[in-house]
């Protein structure tokens, strides 16, 4: 039997580990919370993977509740310095291994990704914290996507890591089984050019990740007010998508201020200042083909922004 | 002349039946609906996620209803179950004039109050809702059954039609309760129904099951080929079918016999429900 001075040291440590910014981190980055459910597919990923403005390329199915948002934002400081060390260390060379897949009856289930590399919460987390203290570590996450993607198109054997995004739907031709069945149950075989087609997919998802982790860049940058983004390109693309997704819900055109939102909504329905037009959904208003000036721009203002910091 | 014995052969075996399966009372008040053993054509051309295949199925026995939340209450009685939702503090809800696509985290929304702590108790004819895909097998586990296979879920839906619905390939809003009115803002009722219906509102499909088009999503044990990859992707999720009766023609369209959704396993939301299966009863 435990005594009250032993119980009380174990609810301080309990308290101690459960208020570490890591073990916060870690434990939404498992278990996020919210959850959406996909009864209409995302469409499909461009190959070539577009540049989503402000938000996702893929919606995803796992997503940061309000409850676990409100528990980082309330160690907002020591959650975005973790944060930012996590991703300074992030090496996509040598990602730490996944845990085996297995269906859990546990709850929360056991996590099939680790928290120590890219995943759509992780980038929505540095969205939440608006944490500009990550942007020093998204600069370099995303020079070594780039340069993933540029080692793979050199060298068909140059390695690529395998970066999960739950949301995406991997048509036939990049599905390296077929299923057939048999005995009642379909058997999964492995199709002839089954590496090159897993070698497809993981690349499609460094993809990914890289016009995501540009466009939390310069979303961090806006939420700064960052005069150059501002005044960018990039900025009046938005604007010009958010004024046409506006004007075609005639929901969403009825809101002329924020208190218009029901309360219900406003988890789904922000608004935005800058133009005082309703943001529904975490999907871009606006995409720009992925380009190499535009990759530039981004990492430019994100370098020009740290170096008027210091 | 070949030709024609062929599709003879290959047409699904209870189409051939004169009389419609047999129904016989189940455990818990489930009323259970003797599919036939057979081949069976499902999918649909076009659909991604369900293209046209041939499947043998053993026979079995299905559910002419969803799983309702007096049987999933007795469930709980018996054996003390916590769901995922009240797990988690929280399930996913829908109020009429939200918008399309939006739902709201409802802390204390589970399947005794599937809207909320403050809205009204589950009635009890209404198919439980706010249940994850795991607690849906762990009552299927208590009864001695199991959900269906994607694959039986719709050789039982069909019923024998080819059609994207079990009426013919219009939609027809008297029919099934999914969301009527141009977006979530209002709902036009033209089903008679906002939220859940009463299970066995809507008529049967020629094979006696009931809401196989709308009410709630329906949890079946499989994921189609389709969703399986990654792996330790498919490992988190589950299958849903049917659509449900936030589905409208502006957002989910899935309302039908033939597309698929998948969904986080231990999720849990306003619109998602089950209906059981059984193995076929053994014959002399």
């Amino acid at each position: 039997m435990k005594t009250p001075l032993a119980l009380f040291l174990h609810a301080t440590a309990m308290v101690a580990v459960a208020a570490s910014p890591d073990a916060l981190l870690d434990a939404a980055l498992r278990d996020p919370g919210s959850y959406n459910q996909m009864c209409s597919l995302p469409p499909p990923v461009k190959a070539d993977v577009p540049l989503p403005i402000y938000g996702q390329t893929v919606p995803r199915h796992f997503n940061l509740s309000e409850k676990n948002a409100a528990k980082l934002l309330a160690q907002r400081d020591a959650v975005a310095k973790a944060l930012a060390a996590r991703l300074e260390a992030m090496d996509l060379a040598r990602l730490p291994p996944k845990p085996a897949p297995k269906e859990s009856k546990a709850f929360p289930p056991p996590a099939t990704f680790s928290t120590h590399t890219l995943s759509g919460v992780l980038l929505e987390i540095v969205i939440a914290l608006k944490a500009a203290e990550a942007l020093p570590g998204l600069l370099k996450v995303e020079a070594q996507l780039d340069a993933i993607l540029a080692a793979a198109e050199k060298d068909p054997s140059a390695p690529i890591p395998e970066l999960e995004v739950d949301g995406i739907w991997y048509p036939s031709q990049l599905q390296p089984v077929d299923y057939v069945k048999m005995d009642g149950k379909y058997e999964a075989k492995p199709k002839p050019d089954a590496a090159a087609i897993l070698r497809k997919q993981h690349l499609l998802n460094c993809r990914v990740y890289q016009r995501e982790v540009l466009s939390v860049l310069a979303r961090l940058l806006r939420d700064a007010h960052f005069q150059p983004l501002l005044d960018s390109d990039i900025e009046k693309s938005y604007a010009a998508g958010l004024q046409e997704a506006v004007a075609k819900s005639k929901q969403l055109s009825d809101f002329k201020n924020p208190g218009d939102i029901p309360p219900d909504d406003r988890d789904y329905i922000k608004w935005d200042p800058l133009y005082n037009l309703p943001v529904a959904g975490s999907w871009p208003k606006a995409e720009l083909p992925f380009t190499r000036k535009l990759r530039a721009q981004i990492r430019g203002f994100a370098e020009q922004f740290l170096a008027a910091k210091k | 002349m070949k030709r024609g014995l062929l599709a003879l052969a290959l047409l699904p075996a209870a189409v051939l039946a004169a009389e419609p399966p047999a129904v016989t009372d189940g455990p818990n008040g489930h009323r259970l609906v003797a599919i036939p053993a057979g081949t069976y054509a499902l999918g649909r051309a076009g659909c991604a996620t369900n293209p046209p295949h041939r499947v043998e199925l053993r026979a079995f026995r299905i559910a002419d209803a969803e799983t309702t939340n007096a049987q999933f209450a007795a469930f709980v009685e018996a054996t003390g179950y916590v769901t995922d939702a009240e797990k988690r503090g929280m399930g996913k809800t829908f109020h009429e004039g939200m918008a399309d696509w939006a739902w709201k985290e409802t802390e204390g929304a589970n399947w005794r109050r599937p809207a909320g702590p403050h809205e009204p108790k589950a009635a009890p004819d209404h198919p439980v809702t706010q249940i994850s895909g795991e607690d849906a097998l762990a009552y299927c586990r208590w009864l001695g059954a199991r959900l269906p296979t994607c694959d039986e879920w719709e050789a039982a839906a069909r019923a024998g039609a080819a059609t994207l619905y079990p009426w013919g390939d219009k939609f027809d809003p008297t029919r099934a309760n999914i969301w009527n009115g141009k977006t979530h803002e209002a709902e036009t009722r033209e089903d008679g129904f906002t939220y859940t219906a009463p299970v066995r509102s809507f008529p049967a499909n020629a094979w006696g099951l009931h809401d196989v088009v709308g009410n709630v999503f329906e949890y079946c044990a499989d994921l189609p080929p389709a969703y399986r990859q990654p792996e330790a992707q498919a490992a988190r999720f589950i299958a849903g079918r049917g659509g449900s009766w936030w589905c409208s023609v502006g957002t989910c369209h899935f309302f039908n016999l033939a597309d698929i959704g998948r969904m986080d396993r231990h999720g849990s939301l306003a619109n998602q429900g089950f209906r059981v299966a059984l193995e076929a009863v053994a014959t002399k």
